[in-house]
């Protein structure tokens, strides 16, 4: 099953897959075609959508990484697609309206991390504390020595 | 949303900067009241839902989380491969041992490190222990946001034997620390078997019976909940539901089975799926669980094998990454695991399903009664450490 | 006895309040049987105190008004409520010669008080200006112009099946064929009392889960201490009709009619109080419709058939 999706990627989109778990599937996307990928995959019968895995790789100069996981409930098989993204350029496509559930997740994502998902409706802080949204605690380059908690005449 | 409900010198807060007064009492059937149903609530725990309501109606929901965010997937940034756990097992502590178990599946794929059978064994044993800790605890707040609270007391008394027996294994009773990469931590006596064996029984013979026969079919909890929060099959894969919540709209999804690890490929159990979707169906999913779990601890320990209980577990991990599905006791949770190659995680992504079902909540929670909302909200059977990490 | 020593000791307030006191130990005791714990053990022998520590600490605490509540209203309902459900005592024979007032007509008297708590409570969570409360106030009248319907309609049942208002005489005619025929009415008044005085499974307005406590979230110490407790009077008291209309008061073999009294009267309390143990709260849509579509109607008919027997009794 894995391998006719494998095909039918490099088919339609030219994206490079190869088997990364038993039943995952990776498939190495980019940005600007992530929405037609995710709709066809979607179509494919990976209904549901897992979650949204960014990694930060500037300290090695690979920029971020997002992953999105999701899974076909019924053959129970699993597809990670993968977008690479430079340093200084840190936008996605939000894929919010074709797998709704996503929404948290990109959310999260944007506030750990940064990473801007274009046409995501909410990009507000969740779990963050409101004075603390823009310091994306989750990347490799935040120093915790100067984000100490502000005291509360700084609030 | 910025209306407000006031009468002759009487004013609401609506929203929540925002303080308005207006004229007559009549107004309240007519607009809207934003009531913040949490934080400091009987029912929330650490986190909010701004509840709009129109009269006895819910109009709009909206979660506001991050009371208890402990930032979890940095911390272990910092650890060692072994420290690691004890951040993990933080995500939930009614049941560690499901996390635990996905995060050391997870290194261990990295590391290409086998781990013997025994440790399977008993990690299985451990985390179905876990799984009936937390659905005792589920099932008694289900029906303690009734206004009973007989229930959560019976599941208490049972639960109380699992911790004693958790005591004996590890020395904790709550966070154990004992499912670490390579193994389990502690060798298996068999004082431990018998303090399991002995809360296995007692849920088979006390509590189950007993429970089953007033709290199951009883009457008014099914006038209260049948036919409350109602999701079909295709919604609940559309909301992303997780769990027993996925498993009681009829979608047949368990990782123990679909996927399996530990030893749960050897043993014998089915999968509880309702067809109803509503909240007692998702109550009874939890209620079966727990039976089922109880047969699969003692199959597990009927067939525990001799051998070694931990293989050695490398310092430095080679470069890598994986993914890994377990099936925690509210759902499916996964852990994204890379390694740069050195003595900790390069960094750790946890999807936590009760991340999953919170965000359901405002889809579900349109135009249901005020009264209905506790019952939704408890039925989804979520973690607050589990939704914000 | 002097009446206004009758009032101050035996069947009057400090009476009352070790009754209370027992009551609340009891409803403790109860539920903890059913939950499988112990309950309160160590103030005093089995506990007794312990009820008593719990008032005296809710006494000293701090007196303590909302900032936006009105100061009045707020200082002053808890009382107004207090003294309303006193006076409903002071109608009933607790045994022969135990009352301290006797009227003609002392189960309207009764009746209507309790009719009149609902506003009391409505503006006790309307004062305090929190939107809990003030969903509570409006739940509480909601619930309690529903449940009165039956109640008074079942009274009814009883005083025409009796020929009389006043309790002495209802507790001289009663008998057991009186207590057969009375059954249905003991049974929807019983309901009925339930719902007035918003007892599990009909605790609606103090919903914990829903809306924290209801009209009472914004009152604490001594103020929450007496609203708290003119409810639990009300129940007392409504309880105490019941036994007096269907059970025989005091009537009973060989032990003294006090004892009888609250022998009956414990019945009711463990019915209660294993009712709050094992049953869910219902919804308040379904509390209505169940009050004017099934409590109501069987009421009615209730009364329907205890006028044809009386006509054909008399």
């Amino acid at each position: 099953m894995l391998e006719e999706i494998k095909e039918k990627v490099k088919e339609k989109f030219g994206f490079e897959s190869e088997p990364y778990d038993t039943n995952i599937l990776l498939v190495h996307g980019e940005r600007n075609s992530l929405r037609e990928l995710l709709k066809f995959l979607k179509e494919q019968g990976f209904k549901y959508p897992h979650t949204v895995s960014v990694v930060d790789y500037t300290p090695k100069g690979k920029g971020f990484q997002v992953n999105y996981l999701l899974e076909n409930l019924e053959l129970k098989k699993l597809v990670m697609v993968r977008v690479n993204l430079p340093e200084n350029d840190l936008t996605v496509p939000s894929v919010h309206d074709i797998f709704p559930p996503l929404q948290p997740h990109e959310r999260e994502a944007w506030e750990m991390f940064g990473v801007e998902f274009i046409g995501n409706p909410r990009l507000e802080v969740m779990l963050l504390p409101q004075w603390a949204e823009g310091w994306f605690p989750l990347r490799k380059s935040y120093d915790f020595k100067k984000h100490r908690k502000p005291s509360k005449e700084k609030k | 949303m910025g209306n407000s409900i006031a009468t002759a010198g009487y004013t609401f807060v609506v929203e929540e900067s925002k303080e308005v007064s207006g004229e007559d009492l009549g107004l309240l059937q007519e607009k809207l009241l934003q009531l913040n149903w949490g934080v400091q609530h009987p029912a929330s725990g650490p986190m909010r839902l701004k509840v709009w309501v129109d009269g006895d109606e819910v109009v709009k929901v909206d979660p506001d989380i991050g009371y208890v965010l402990r930032l979890l997937e940095k911390l272990v940034e910092y650890r060692t491969w072994i420290n690691a756990i004890v951040n993990v097992e933080r995500a939930c502590f009614i049941d560690n041992f499901g996390t635990m178990t996905g995060y050391s599946i997870a290194a261990e794929k990295i590391a290409g490190v086998k781990v013997p059978k025994k440790a399977d064994y008993i990690r299985t044993i451990l985390c179905e222990g876990g799984r009936i800790v937390s659905h005792l605890i589920g099932l008694g707040s289900f029906v303690g946001v009734l206004g009973v609270h007989t229930p959560m007391q019976w599941a208490l008394i049972a639960r109380e034997k699992f911790l004693d027996a958790f005591e004996v294994y590890s020395g904790q009773r709550i966070a154990t620390a004992s499912i670490v990469p390579g193994g389990v931590r502690y060798e298996p006596t068999g004082k431990f078997i018998e303090k399991m064996v002995t809360a296995v029984d007692f849920l088979e013979n006390e509590f189950i019976p007993r429970y089953g026969e007033v709290f199951i079919d009883n009457p008014t909890l099914k006038v209260r909940s049948v036919g409350v929060g109602k999701v079909s099959k295709e919604r609940a894969i559309e909301l992303g539901l997780a769990g027993p919540a996925l498993r009681a709209s009829g979608v047949s999804s368990d990782i123990r089975k679909d996927y399996p690890y530990a030893a749960y490929g050897e043993l014998d159990f089915k999968v509880i799926t309702k067809e109803e979707g509503d909240a007692y169906a998702r109550y009874l999913v939890i209620w079966e669980e727990l039976i089922e779990s109880a047969k699969i601890i003692r199959q597990a320990i009927e067939g525990l094998p001799e051998g070694d209980y931990r293989t050695k577990f490398p310092v430095k991990v080679p470069a890598g990454e994986a993914y890994v599905n377990v099936e925690w006791a509210r759902g499916c949770f996964g852990f994204h695991l890379i390694s740069n190659g050195g003595t900790g995680p390069y960094r750790l992504k946890m999807r936590a399903p009760s991340f999953a079902n919170l965000w359901a909540i405002p889809e579900m929670m349109k135009n249901v009664k005020l009264a209905d909302v506790p019952v939704i909200f408890a039925s989804l059977y979520m973690c607050h450490g589990d939704i914000d990490r | 006895m002097e009446a206004w020593l009758k009032a101050l000791f035996f069947p009057g307030f400090v009476f009352l309040l070790i009754v209370f006191l027992m009551i609340f130990y009891f409803e403790r005791k109860v539920l903890a049987d059913a939950h499988l714990r112990t309950g309160p053990f160590y103030v005093g022998k089995w506990g007794l105190l312990q009820t008593t520590a719990d008032i005296f600490k809710l006494f000293q605490k701090e007196f303590i008004i909302q900032r936006r509540a009105n100061k009045l209203l707020y200082s002053l309902i808890p009382f107004v409520a207090f003294i309303m459900v006193v006076m409903l005592i002071a109608f009933i024979p607790f045994s022969e010669g135990s009352w301290v007032v006797s009227t003609s007509f002392d189960l309207l008297i009764i009746l209507a008080l309790v009719t009149g708590m609902p506003p009391v409570f409505f503006y006790a969570g309307w004062v305090s200006r929190s939107k809990y409360s003030f969903i509570g106030g409006l739940r509480v009248v909601n619930q309690m112009i529903s449940g009165e319907i039956p109640l008074w309609l079942s009274a009814l049942a009883a005083a025409v099946f009796f020929g009389t208002l006043n309790f002495m005489e209802i507790v001289k005619e009663s008998s057991i064929l009186s207590f057969l025929i009375l059954l249905p009415a003991f049974l929807i008044f019983i309901t009925a009392t339930l719902i007035v005085t918003d007892r599990p499974p009909f605790d609606i307005p103090e919903a914990e889960q829903e809306i924290v406590y209801g009209f009472l979230t914004e009152f604490g110490g001594f103020n929450y201490a007496i609203l708290a407790l003119s409810k639990l009077v009300e129940l007392f008291a409504l309880y105490s009709v019941a036994v007096i209309l269907f059970l025989g008061g005091f009537k009973g073999p060989v032990l003294p009619g006090i004892l009888w009294f609250f022998i009956k009267l414990s019945f009711l309390y463990i019915f209660t109080f294993v009712v709050r143990a094992s049953t869910p709260r219902i919804r308040m849509d379904q509390l209505l419709r169940f009050c004017w579509k099934v409590l109501t109607p069987l009421a009615l008919l209730n009364l329907a058939f205890v006028i044809l027997v009386k006509m054909f009794i008399s």
